[in-house]
This record gives structure tokens, C-alpha cells and sequence, in this order.
């Protein structure tokens, strides 16, 4: 377990602190925001004062290593808004976002291994079709879109659903559906061929030929197997729902890490951006590790590699 | 294979709506009833079927007086060339990272693979954002953003590939009559992953598409003198409850657009699929 | 197994249409109100934007306050006078107490202005208290607000919307870390804190011992909901009771059954702004006519803000000390505009770009491109470059903004408005003239109002002749509301619980 473990978490850690140096970079190729903070009416000389206090007249790599530093110690600096630490702030904010994705994914996969394995089994029937039209529309839908489009209907006409917040199961309907919708599309497409190859498998045929009732084939024989292929993608997709979170949580109004991040761009918040990048890069790369060693453990055909 | 291509209704019916769009991005201002620009403060947010000074507006007004379906025409134009261009630049930066992390594995590559690692761990619109919010709406910036934020797609699939390419047969040939690396990239690799270029290519056309039209509804697109669907969203999200048709039609042309797209690319992928397994020379 | 699965499915949507729509049958004692954003601190010194502002105006209280008319009223303190042209003298009220029953005094005065005026502390609005040199406490209950120079808008610099000059109590601050009141706030004013939840909401309840006598509201909730459709379909199931910047298309439908539309003229400016500094057509004076005569500012407020807003003929807003309702804006007369180019030496007219932000303001981008539709019309063409916020900044600050500028500023002072604006040399000026520059040195050196007044006139005369600017209007602030609450809007966008209550 070490021998799959340790490589890969000396990897992933190589991959935060890139991380980290690019966004670093990043948010700071147009500048500092010091006018930002102040009033219209602040002078030349508030705005230089603000910045000294600030420490941004510094150089950049005097900045860079101050930054990488602290990182390292888990301090990522003050918010330039809120005046708090500014990992506090993402990590307060971070079990929302977290419901929300896992609640868009639980969705995603309660929609789409059923819709998936009828299409599989009713390969080019109308049932089939139906399922790879779900698989289109989800695919294809503007996610913004939407959100709007719900608002407006189960909150605005029909008075139905709450349009934001958090708090109650009900505020979390909208958003988690619109962050589901693209997910179950790709999730069902893959699932779907992927059963339809394990289907025709060697295995599957051996394990029907033993007289194993076929519901058991498909569910656990066949699935098993599909699932594997899909795994990469469901960890991708995890990070696809943290990131795409930004816009949904926005206009429902939802107090995830997301809503901050967009915030923090707007107003160049860098110690909150920063955060929330490593952070999220966390996440991510530690879901990858996961889905990496799963797959291995899963599938002893990879584990001679 | 065209045939073979033809042969799924589904297929074609997506061909033909990107005709549509094709046709309207191309030919835009010529085809538009209306000046897209032309505004008329005084009779804004008129619904479909509307009569104006100078014709009927069949789709409607704008919150400016403009009429939406001139709007929706020319606005193909950057939500179609964003796209492409985005991939274009995509596959090439992607492409040429992969082929060359597969062949020459050792230090390039693992270099390589650490780096599309780094960026894809950042949520692509915090990346985006925070680079177009800094350098500016533009044309060129946004298709440099996605391009530059997605040839990770490429990269890790055909370095895979070249990796169990460079030891088939005709590879060791090749470098037995003394070809270079660059010729045998050129000329022996590259066709071979063509296929799978192509796959993810007709994918990533849509999520561009999407991409695209997200930034313009967060203000990040394009100029706002430049009509785009997302754009048009974006300006029409206020008056949705009395005058939906600003923002439901362009969100409409977005979907059915994405769908033809992506009906066109799983037929291909269909095709291409199995002949990925026997690769020729 | 298809069927065992819909069932429950079918279940649960029946369930989810069951249950009671949400908050409308609450207690009529709890007011919630939507802004765009979440409060950044508790501590009033140490933010610089409304939303925070409006939550702090509910837990502190300033020297001074504005009432309904725009006049300023005692709050705080009792009255004030000038001993002498450097001294602002407060006479402040007797008997109340901060929130954890410490007594207010002229020491809280002095505690609250000295700490946002030290450099380390780091108030981000310091600039507007920076006027301020010295506090002195002549007695217990009397205050002196020293200044450098004679400063005749320093009630503006004192009340609720200038942040850092709400009163913080200094014992309380002492007998606990000094960023105390960043998470834990303590003060005079009618709401006490109960709880932040951050990005969700903000929780205070009634202050039973207020010194303005108990808010009939017991319960105030600040909720941060940015998208506008969001804020309204809150309204309208009832979850929200105030929701502010509701734009003009939907007055109609939210002005019937359970809620209405409250409106009132902003003391915010909507204007154009020209850079003369630069090498170009606006450095000809009958060019900036041109554009002034050129823009049918009225046909713009009436299509896109349905009438509402007021139409300012210069500058300033019109409840400015100093405005003279006799002045006349340039009317709307594009033959004029076109005569006018023609002798300037541009009868085709020109290119120019426009660089502002976009939806910081209420339909800032539909009155940009509404405006550039009429000046294409008379031949100037305009390349508008909307800037996001931060990039925005970035270039003012650098003086780099160029053409024509579209922008916001407030204040109910000339001085407030033109010295930074017009003055040569000012940051934000992007025109130059020795007369105004004189004239409005002279207007912010003396206290007596019929002196300024006589010198704004005079100032006005040269502003309007010499087009410094294009004033476009002061736009509405548009609430919709809960239909049984009253409750009185403000033009400086301050949300005041105070004196609401439900019929």
C-alpha cells in the first residue's frame, strides 16, 4: 500500500506548490488593487500610503517568497476586505460548497446508472434512445440558463421552491439540480458504452453461462466492471462541480467557497484567491490520488504496472 | 465514411442545424433584417411579432430597441469562431506537448505531465477569470484564455498514445532507415492520432461554446458592442419575468447549437472509435 | 422495477408541493432585507462599502444624522457651532448608553476619530476624516473637532455615511483585543448584534434602552443575494421584506398584492465626464457643446428608467447646497450639435472611445449605449471599452482614463463634487481651468453659506458655458417591498430601520 501510496503523494505535493506559484503570478499580472479600497475622493498619496501598509511596493519575488513561506505554514495572510485570516474564511465556507457538490453528484448518479444500464440493455430501442437523449440535453444545457429558467419558474411564477440561501433541503433543490444536469449527461453517456462493451465481455457470458440470474449479471458483475472507466471521469467531474459551483452558487445566492472566489476576483482579493486556489488544488489533487489508487485496487489487471 | 456518416438521422439533422449557424456566422449582417447595433430606446422590449419603423421585428426588441433576431444572427458569428478558434489553439499547444511527452519520455514528459497536473487542480473559471478579468475583454484575449486553459484535453490522451505507438513496428522501421524524430512525429505519429484529435475535438467544441457564453454572462466575454448569445443572456437576465424573449431565445440557440454539436461529434466518435484499435501505417 | 422506483419519486414531489411555502405566515416583527453583498466586518472603520455600512448604521450611531429631507439632525450629538474657523464644537447628548451599558461621552468621540485617523490602524475611508487633526475634550459631555484649514463640509465627514465616524466604545475595545468589534460589535445604536452567519446572513434584534426610543421592528435580517432575479423571487414568496435595485420593468408587477414599489431620486450623479488633457476634438469648446446638445437625456430617463431619477442641469445633485433650480441643462437639439461640429472643423464628425465600468450602477450599460446611439446620430462614433472593476481602478489611478468617461460620484456639496472633479491637478480632473480653480479654492475656505453660495453661482456659470461635463441625472433608488411595511427610503442609499413599522 505504501509502495502505491508514497510516489504519488510526493507528486501531488510537487503539484500544490506549482500551484500555488502560478496563481500567485497570476493574480497579480495586472497589478495591485489598492484604489479599489478606498473611496472615489482618496488622493494619489492615500492610495500610496494604502500600499505601503499593504506591503505591495515590494518586489515581487520579496512578495513570492513571504507568500510561499507562510503557505507552507498554513498561513495564507489576511483578507484585504474582510481583515481575517483568509484560510479561515475559505475553510468556513468550504462544507457548503461540499454539500452542494456531493448533493449534485448523488443526483447525477441516481439519474444516471439506472437511465445507463436500461439504455445499455435495450440497446437501440427507443428506450436507448430516450437515454441518449438525456444524455444530449444534459450535455448541452447552458448551466446559467438554467438557473435563471428555474428561478423563474419554481420560485417567481409558481412560488414553489426558495430561490436562495441555505439552511433547509428545499434551498438546496435549484442549485444542486443545475450543477447535476451536465454531469448525468456525461456520466450516463460513459456508463452506458462502457456496459454496453462489459455486455459483451467474455466475463459476462461465462458468469450468464453459470446460470447466475440476470439481474445479479448486470448489477454486480457488469457494473463492477463498468464502473472503472467511469471513475476517472466521476473524479474529474468532482472538480468540475467545485469549479462550475462558482456561477450556480452566485445566483441562488448560496454561501459556498465559490461565491467568495468570485468576489475575491472581482476584488482582487489575493490572499482569499490565493487560499481558495490551493485549496481547491487540494482537494482535487487528493481526489486524483484516490481515484488512481481505486482504480488500481479495482482492476488487478493495472496492479503489474 | 461519409456515407456511413450519413447513413444516422440524428447525425444529419445535426449537420444541418450548424449549416444553419454556419451560414448565419458567416454571411451575419447581410442576412440580419435589422442593423444589430441599431437602437431605439423608444420602443424596447417589444415582443416577437412587433412591428417597427422599418419592418417587423420577428423576434422582438432588446432593453436598447434592437431587434433580437438580427442580434441572434450575427452573434453566431462569436460564439461559433470563439469556439473553434479556442480548439484550434487548443489542439495545437495540446498536440504538440503530447506527442512530444510521449516520445521523449523521460524528462520532458514527466515535466510536461506535472504541468497539465498543476493546471488542470485549478478550476478552470477561477483560471479564466482571473486572467481575462486582468488582461481585458477581447477577442483575441478570451480565444487565447480557452485555448491556453484546455489543451490539457489533448495533451494527456495522445501522449498515451504515443507512448504505445512509438513501439510498434513501423516506429522502429522508421528509425531503422535513419528518420529523425521530427519526421517520425511528423510523419508517422501524428497521422496516427489523428482520430483521436478529432474525437476530442468535436467534444470540446461544445464545452467551449459553453464556456464562452458563461464568461460573457459574468461580463468577462467579449465587448459588449459585439453581439454574443451569452452576452445577450447576460443583458436580457433582468427582464426574463415580463420580457422573456431577450434571454430565452439566444439560451435557446446556445442549446439547440451545442446539441447539433454534439450529435455531430458522438457520430464520429462512433465512426472513428473502433478504428482506433487497429492502427495502420 | 421500473414502477418501485417512481413511486417513491412521485412520493417525494408530492411531498415537496405539500409542505407550506416558505416564511410568508411569519410574526410581523422581523424585517429582512437583501443587498448585493456580505458585510465585510463589524467594525465600522474597517470596510468601505454600503451593504456593510447599512448593517453598521443599525448597531452604531454618528454625531450627527440625515433625516428624509437631506437636512443634517442631532443624533449623538445636540448641537454644534464654531468657535472659531479651525473648531467644530459638538454639545453631545447626555444618558446613553452602548449596548454593554458602558456610558457614552466625549471620550468615545475622541477614542472612535483617533483610532481611524492613526496610520495603523488602516481605515480604508480615512480620507474622508483626514480633514479631522485633532480631537480635544473640553468637558464630559462637550467635544472639539480641530482642522488645519477653515473645513465647511465637515457635518459630511461625520454622519453615517462618512463609515469611520460611527462611535465605538473605547472601554470595551480596551478590555478586549483591539479587533473586538470586527466579529463582536458594541454600540449606541437601536439594533443589537445577535449572530453573522458569513455569506448567509446577519442577525440583530431590537435595543429595548435606545436612546431614540425602541424600534417597532424587533428583528433585523441583512441577507447578501447579488442576482437581481433572485432578490425579486425572494420578494415575491415573501422570503425578503426590502429588495433594493429593482429595476424599472418590473415596477408594475411588483406594485400589486402582497408587495410595492418605493422610489426615490438618488443624491448619486450620473454625468459624463470629457478628457480635455489629452490631444483631441474635446479640447474645443464647442465640441463638448456638441455632445451636450447632442444627448436627449429626457427620452433616456423616460425609456429606461421609466421616468424616474431626476434630471440635474449641472453637475451636482439638485438637493446640493448651493443648486439654484433656476439653472438650465443644454436642451436637446442635434441640428445645433451637428452646426457646432461643422464650425469646430469636424463636419463628419469623429472617433472616440468611452471607457467606464458596467453594471456597477443601475443600467450604467443600457444609458452608455442609449447615449452613444445619439451620438452616432449627430457623427461621433465611440468605441466604448467596459472595464471590469479592479482594471477600472487600476487605470484611474494612473490617470489613464481617456475620451469619454462615463461615471458615478456623489455628494450634496460643490465642493464634495467639483474640486475633485474639476480642479487641475486633482486625480480624478481630467480638465483644467485657472477661473474655476480659483473660484472653487475660494468656496471651500469659508464657513459662511450666502459667501459659497454667491461663489458656486459664479462657478456654475463657467461650468455650464465651458461644458466642462455632460450632467445626465440623478437615478432612482427603486425598493420593492413588503406591502404592509412602511418604511421611508433614503437618497444616499441608507437603509434605516428606525421609524419602520408594519400597518
Amino acid at each position: 500500500m505504501a509502495s502505491l501510496l508514497l510516489p504519488r503523494l510526493v507528486y501531488a505535493m510537487l503539484v500544490l506548490f506549482g500551484v500555488a506559484i502560478a496563481v500567485f503570478f497570476l493574480i497579480r499580472i495586472g497589478g495591485d488593487p489598492s484604489a479599489l479600497f478606498l473611496p472615489p475622493e482618496a488622493s494619489l498619496a492615500d492610495i500610496a500610503r494604502f500600499r505601503h501598509q499593504m506591503g505591495f511596493d515590494r518586489s515581487l519575488t520579496a512578495q513570492l517568497l513571504d507568500f510561499l513561506g507562510r503557505a507552507a505554514q498554513g498561513d495564507f495572510g489576511r483578507s484585504l476586505r474582510y481583515d481575517q485570516p483568509a484560510m479561515q474564511l475559505v475553510l468556513e465556507r468550504m462544507p457548503a460548497t461540499l454539500q452542494l457538490s456531493a448533493v449534485a453528484l448523488v443526483i447525477s448518479i441516481v439519474l444516471s446508472v439506472p437511465i445507463a444500464i436500461l439504455a445499455a440493455i435495450h440497446r437501440d430501442t427507443l428506450i436507448d434512445r430516450g437515454g441518449l437523449l438525456v444524455s444530449l440535453i444534459g450535455q448541452s444545457f447552458p448551466t446559467f440558463w438554467l438557473a435563471l429558467m428555474l428561478i423563474l419558474i419554481f420560485s417567481e411564477k409558481l412560488g414553489l421552491l426558495p430561490p436562495s440561501g441555505r439552511g433547509t433541503w428545499r434551498q438546496l433543490i435549484m442549485p444542486a439540480f443545475s450543477l447535476a444536469v451536465y454531469s448525468t449527461g456525461i456520466i450516463t453517456r460513459l456508463l452506458r458504452s462502457s456496459m454496453i462493451e462489459v455486455l459483451q465481455s467474455d466475463y459476462v457470458r461465462t458468469a450468464r453461462s453459470k446460470g447466475i440470474s440476470e439481474w445479479r449479471v448486470i448489477l454486480v458483475h457488469a457494473l463492477r466492471n463498468a464502473v472503472i472507466p467511469t471513475l476517472t471521469v466521476i473524479g474529474l467531474q468532482v472538480g468540475a462541480l467545485l469549479g462550475g459551483a462558482v456561477i450556480t452558487e452566485e445566483i441562488f445566492a448560496y454561501p459556498g467557497v465559490g461565491r467568495l472566489a468570485i468576489q475575491a476576483i472581482a476584488n482582487r482579493d489575493f490572499t482569499i484567491i490565493q487560499a481558495f486556489v490551493v485549496l481547491m488544488a487540494l482537494v482535487i489533487v487528493s481526489i486524483n490520488v484516490l481515484v488512481d489508487v481505486g482504480y488500481t485496487l479495482l482492476d488487478p489487471r493495472l496492479r503489474t504496472r | 465514411m461519409i456515407r456511413r456518416f450519413l447513413r444516422s438521422r440524428l447525425a444529419v439533422f445535426g449537420l444541418l442545424v450548424m449549416l444553419v449557424v454556419v451560414v448565419a456566422a458567416i454571411f451575419g449582417e447581410r442576412l440580419a433584417p435589422f442593423d444589430p447595433g441599431d437602437q431605439d430606446i423608444m420602443s424596447r422590449l417589444q415582443p416577437p411579432f412587433s412591428p417597427g419603423d422599418d419592418g417587423m421585428h420577428l423576434l422582438g426588441t432588446d432593453a436598447l430597441g434592437r431587434d433580437v433576431l438580427s442580434r441572434l444572427i450575427v452573434g453566431a458569428r462569436v460564439s461559433l469562431l470563439v469556439g473553434l478558434a479556442a480548439v484550434v489553439v487548443s489542439a495545437l499547444v495540446g498536440v504538440t506537448f503530447g506527442l512530444l511527452a510521449g516520445y521523449e519520455d523521460r524528462y520532458l514528459g514527466r515535466a510536461l505531465m506535472g504541468i497539465t497536473d498543476i493546471q488542470l487542480a485549478i478550476p478552470f473559471l477561477v483560471l479564466a477569470l482571473a486572467v481575462v478579468a486582468v488582461l481585458g475583454p477581447s477577442l483575441g484575449n478570451l480565444i487565447a484564455v480557452l485555448g491556453l486553459t484546455n489543451w490539457v484535453q489533448y495533451a494527456r490522451v495522445i501522449r498515451a498514445e504515443t507512448l504505445v505507438l512509438r513501439e510498434r513496428e513501423f516506429i522502429e522501421a522508421a528509425r531503422a532507415m535513419g528518420a529523425g524524430a521530427p519526421r517520425i512525429l511528423l510523419r508517422h505519429l501524428l497521422p496516427n492520432v489523428g482520430p483521436s484529435v478529432v474525437v476530442i475535438s468535436s467534444l470540446l467544441v461544445a464545452k467551449m461554446i459553453l464556456f464562452e457564453s458563461s464568461l460573457s454572462f459574468l461580463g468577462l466575454g467579449v465587448p459588449p458592442a459585439i453581439p454574443t448569445w451569452g452576452g445577450m443572456i447576460a443583458d436580457g437576465r433582468d427582464y426574463i419575468a415580463n420580457a422573456w424573449w431577450v434571454a430565452a431565445l439566444p439560451g435557446l440557440a446556445l442549446f439547440i447549437t451545442v446539441i447539433a454539436i454534439n450529435l455531430i461529434g458522438d457520430r464520429l466518435r462512433d465512426l472513428l472509435d473502433p478504428r482506433l484499435k487497429q492502427l495502420e501505417t | 422495477m421500473k414502477r418501485r422506483e417512481l413511486l417513491p419519486l412521485l412520493g417525494l414531489g408530492a411531498a415537496a408541493i405539500a409542505l407550506p411555502a416558505p416564511a410568508r405566515a411569519q410574526a410581523r416583527d422581523s424585517v429582512t432585507i437583501a443587498q448585493q453583498s456580505d458585510a465585510y466586518t463589524m467594525d465600522p472603520a474597517k470596510h468601505s462599502d454600503f451593504p456593510t455600512a447599512n448593517i453598521m448604521f443599525h448597531i452604531y450611531d454618528a454625531l450627527v444624522t440625515q433625516d428624509a429631507k437631506g437636512d443634517f439632525q442631532p443624533a449623538l450629538a445636540l448641537s454644534w457651532s464654531n468657535p472659531d474657523p479651525l473648531t467644530w464644537r459638538f454639545k453631545l447628548r447626555q444618558g446613553v448608553k452602548f449596548h454593554n451599558g458602558e456610558e457614552f461621552d466625549a471620550r468615545a468621540v475622541k477614542f472612535t476619530f483617533e483610532r481611524a485617523l492613526d496610520p495603523a490602524f488602516k481605515a480604508p475611508y480615512y480620507s474622508r476624516i483626514s480633514a479631522i487633526k485633532s480631537v480635544e475634550i473640553v468637558d464630559p459631555f462637550t467635544v472639539d473637532l480641530k482642522t488645519a484649514n477653515p473645513f465647511p463640509t465637515m457635518l459630511w465627514s461625520i454622519y453615517e455615511a462618512a463609515f469611520p465616524a460611527l462611535i465605538v466604545p473605547p472601554g470595551y475595545v480596551a478590555s478586549h483585543t483591539p479587533d473586538i468589534l470586527a466579529t463582536a460589535p458594541v454600540g449606541t445604536g437601536p439594533y443589537r448584534f445577535v449572530e453573522w452567519r458569513k455569506d448567509d446572513h446577519v442577525l440583530l434584534e431590537a435595543n429595548p434602552d435606545y436612546w431614540g426610543g425602541k424600534p417597532k421592528i424587533a428583528r433585523a435580517i441583512f441577507r447578501p443575494i447579488k442576482e437581481n432575479r433572485t432578490r425579486i423571487a425572494e420578494l415575491r414568496s415573501g422570503g425578503i421584506q426590502i429588495a433594493p435595485d429593482v429595476p424599472p420593468e418590473d415596477i408594475a408587477s411588483l406594485n400589486q398584492g402582497s408587495t410595492k414599489v418605493l422610489n426615490i431620486a438618488s443624491d448619486f450623479l450620473y454625468f459624463f465626464g470629457f478628457d480635455t488633457l489629452k490631444p483631441g476634438p474635446l479640447q474645443d469648446r464647442r465640441v463638448r457643446q456638441a455632445l451636450n446638445y447632442a444627448v436627449d437625456v429626457d427620452a433616456i430617463q423616460k425609456a429606461l428608467l421609466g421616468g424616474l431619477g431626476t434630471r440635474i442641469a449641472i453637475t451636482l445633485p439638485t438637493n446640493a447646497f448651493g443648486y439654484n433650480p433656476a439653472w438650465k441643462p443644454y436642451p436637446y437639439d442635434p441640428a445645433k450639435a451637428k452646426a457646432l461640429l461643422a464650425e469646430a472643423g469636424f463636419p463628419d464628425g469623429f472617433t472616440i472611445p468611452l471607457v467606464t465600468r458596467q453594471g456597477r450602477y443601475l443600467k450604467d450599460k443600457e444609458i452608455c449605449e442609449a447615449t452613444i446611439g445619439f451620438l452616432r446620430r449627430v457623427g461621433v462614433k465611440v468605441e466604448a471599452r467596459y472595464m471590469e472593476n479592479g482594471v477600472w481602478a487600476q487605470i484611474s489611478e494612473k490617470h489613464g482614463r481617456e475620451g469619454l468617461i462615463f461615471g458615478g460620484w456623489s455628494g450634496r456639496d460643490p465642493d464634495l463634487v467639483w474640486y475633485p472633479l474639476l480642479t487641475t491637478g486633482q486625480y480624478q480632473s481630467y480638465y483644467s481651468n485657472k477661473e474655476l480653480d480659483a473660484l472653487l479654492l475660494q468656496g471651500r475656505s469659508t464657513l459662511a453659506p450666502e459667501e459659497r453660495r454667491a461663489i458656486y453661482e459664479k462657478a456654475e456659470a463657467i461650468i455650464k458655458d465651458d461644458a466642462a461635463l455632460l450632467p445626465m441625472l440623478q437615478p432612482p433608488l427603486i425598493y420593492g417591498v413588503d406591502a404592509k411595511l412602511n418604511w421611508q427610503p433614503r437618497t444616499d442609499t441608507i437603509i434605516d430601520l428606525r421609524t419602520a413599522f408594519y400597518a
